[in-house]
């Protein structure tokens, strides 16, 4: 029999699933970089999600009262509780974290757990910060498959682009280019009195889509030096050095609160995942908002789109299902069951078949030893 | 490949024949046969039908990375997917209907009869009014005609059913037409294909 001890629990990589590969594999990328796991409050009250709804992909929150009568919520988010109880005495704050949310599923409507994993970076942040992250929400990407694309907008030069066109139904372009409708946009544009050569350049904004090198030439020309572009311009140059310019696609689609988000934002995609998994971006905003010094990045990935993803199939419960007759005694049982795990299979004990289980083979365990059993 | 929702029904056909004139045919659509996708391998493209009102759906879910769809199921079910191109065809309308001597009492609750409960409470909402809902899934004309409520939210082509029901439409909400709609992810990893296919629909529709 093998020898007891530490040994036989070596991890296994086929026996995780998807997820729990991915949230290993994540929380030693972070930790690589220093990032510290940061465990959060399942509860808070429910007025602090009140007050910061718009940050909230869904205004719907999962509410209880507490023994008290206080009204708590599970949390929908995780980014506002770490801003919120971010003790920042200078520097920067570099946290990780694997949390549950309570959302709403766009499809039925009624309320899902999501397993969210997501790294947060707050207080002074300089460009070195921005690089940082953004490469490590490309490396996150990579643990999961090789054929994936970072989308890149900045909310920052979309405002200034609408300051400068004179646009005044700001939320309702926002909604339109986020759809990349531009039959609407340009109507939306007329009616506001935008000129026809500066409807042409929104319209082109929406239209964009490709690698920075291609597309910074462009919004040079037709919007000009503005702090926008020079910050997604040299964060761009920061990604290159990193190699990944062939990853990084701007995309100014992705559209975000502006009440919250100021500056970078950005979106991640796996080939074979059909929504968006990795979202962040800058919300220096919203750490002004609770009263935090500095500015803050991060980003978050929804675990759970995992589940479906890879193809991957259970084909059977259990390699072997050892049938034993009535007069086996237990430790002969034992000693037998225990034979077969030896050499890697997984073995189920059963005194009669059994429905509801599928099984690799079947074997019989009787006083003269063990026999096959026909499927 | 790009697989393609498109809507069952006549719409969908003049759709298909608008993507049979920018070069993406595939013969084996005419076929008749109990198939459900076609596919031309050449030219990249892989159709197959379903219910108008599915079609955002199995776009919204990937399935489909394009689909044709009208503007009228995208208000209703908000579905997160890009609206590329109006296709300037299904032309008509969402527009509030009654019963031609209908007057509007402001005192009393408005009861609306219609297939869109979110496009008719978007509406009413920004008015200020208030409203019941009454869900229907067919014949709504029938429903002011009854008694079952005040007026109807529903797609006005040429008005006809209504005006021989002796109903007329009031109010129009929104102009509907045909859209050519993308899942998101395909967007970004089929988007050479999808680009072009929009630039040749956008050649199309300036003839």
């Amino acid at each position: 029999m093998q020898k007891w001890g530490r040994s036989m629990f070596t991890i296994d990589d086929r026996l995780l699933k998807n997820d729990e590969r991915a949230v290993y594999k994540l929380r030693k990328l972070f930790s690589d970089y220093g990032y510290l796991h940061y465990k959060v409050n399942k509860f808070e009250g429910y007025d602090f999600y009140a007050k910061n709804k718009d940050f909230l992909k869904s205004e719907n929150i999962l509410t209880f009262p507490d023994t008290n009568g206080n009204l708590k919520a599970l949390k929908p988010d995780v980014t506002l509780s770490i801003v919120k109880n971010a003790a920042l005495d200078g520097g920067v704050l570099k946290l990780f974290y694997n949390e549950s949310v309570y959302r709403p599923s766009h499809e039925t409507g009624s309320f899902r757990e999501i397993m969210q994993t997501g790294l947060e970076c707050i207080g002074d942040i300089g460009q070195y910060e921005m690089g940082e992250v953004l490469m490590l929400a490309a490396k996150s990407l990579l643990c999961i498959s090789e054929s994936y694309l970072l989308d890149i907008s900045h909310m920052g030069l979309v405002s200034e682009i609408f300051e400068l066109a004179g646009v005044k139904n700001c939320d309702v372009l926002l909604k339109l280019l986020g759809e990349k409708n531009v039959h609407e946009l340009e109507e939306v544009c007329r009616t506001d009195g935008v000129s026809e050569d500066w409807i042409e350049k929104i319209s082109s904004l929406c239209r964009i889509y490709g690698r920075p090198s291609e597309v910074l030439p462009k919004l040079l020309s037709d919007f000009g030096d503005t702090n926008g572009y020079k910050e997604l311009s040299d964060i761009s140059a920061i990604m290159e050095k990193y190699g990944l310019e062939e990853k990084i696609r701007i995309d100014f689609s992705l559209v975000n609160d502006m009440n919250y988000y100021n500056g970078l934002i950005f979106q991640g995609f796996i080939d074979g995942i059909t929504s968006v998994f990795l979202s962040g971006g800058r919300y220096d905003k919203l750490v002004e908002k609770l009263k935090r010094k500095g500015g803050a990045v991060g980003f978050a990935l929804s675990l759970d789109l995992l589940e479906r993803y890879g193809g991957e199939s259970r084909e059977k419960d259990v390699d072997v299902l050892l049938l034993v007759d009535d007069d086996v005694a237990a430790e002969e049982i034992l000693l037998a069951a225990e034979k077969i795990r030896e050499s890697g299979a997984s073995v189920r004990v059963e005194r009669s078949s059994l429905s509801g289980v599928k099984y690799g083979e079947c074997k019989r365990l009787t006083k003269n030893g063990i026999c096959e059993v026909d499927k | 490949m790009i697989n393609v929702a498109l809507p069952k029904g006549r719409l969908g056909e003049k759709v298909y024949s608008i993507f049979e004139s920018i070069g993406y045919e595939c013969p084996s659509i005419h076929e008749n046969n109990r198939k459900l996708t076609f596919e031309n391998e050449e030219k990249g493209v892989r159709y197959f039908w379903v219910k108008p009102s599915d079609v955002a759906i199995y776009v919204e879910h990937g399935v489909a990375d394009i689909g044709v769809a009208g503007k009228d199921i995208l208000l209703e079910y908000t579905p997160d997917v890009y609206e590329l191109v109006d296709l300037g065809i299904g032309k008509c309308r969402m527009a509030v209907a009654g019963k031609k001597d209908f007057f509007d009492n402001n005192d009393k609750t408005l009861r609306v009869a219609t297939k869109f409960p979110n496009i008719a409470k978007a509406y009413y909402e920004s008015k200020s009014r208030e409203i019941d809902i009454i869900k229907l899934n067919g014949s709504i004309e029938l429903a002011p005609v009854l008694g079952l409520s005040d007026v109807i939210v529903d797609i006005v082509e040429t008005g006809k059913t209504l005006y021989e029901n002796d109903l007329e439409p009031f109010e129009t909400i929104v102009p509907i037409s045909a859209r050519l709609i993308s899942n998101k992810v395909s967007y970004k990893f089929k988007n050479e294909s999808i680009t072009e296919l929009c630039r040749a629909l956008g050649e199309w529709l300036k003839k």
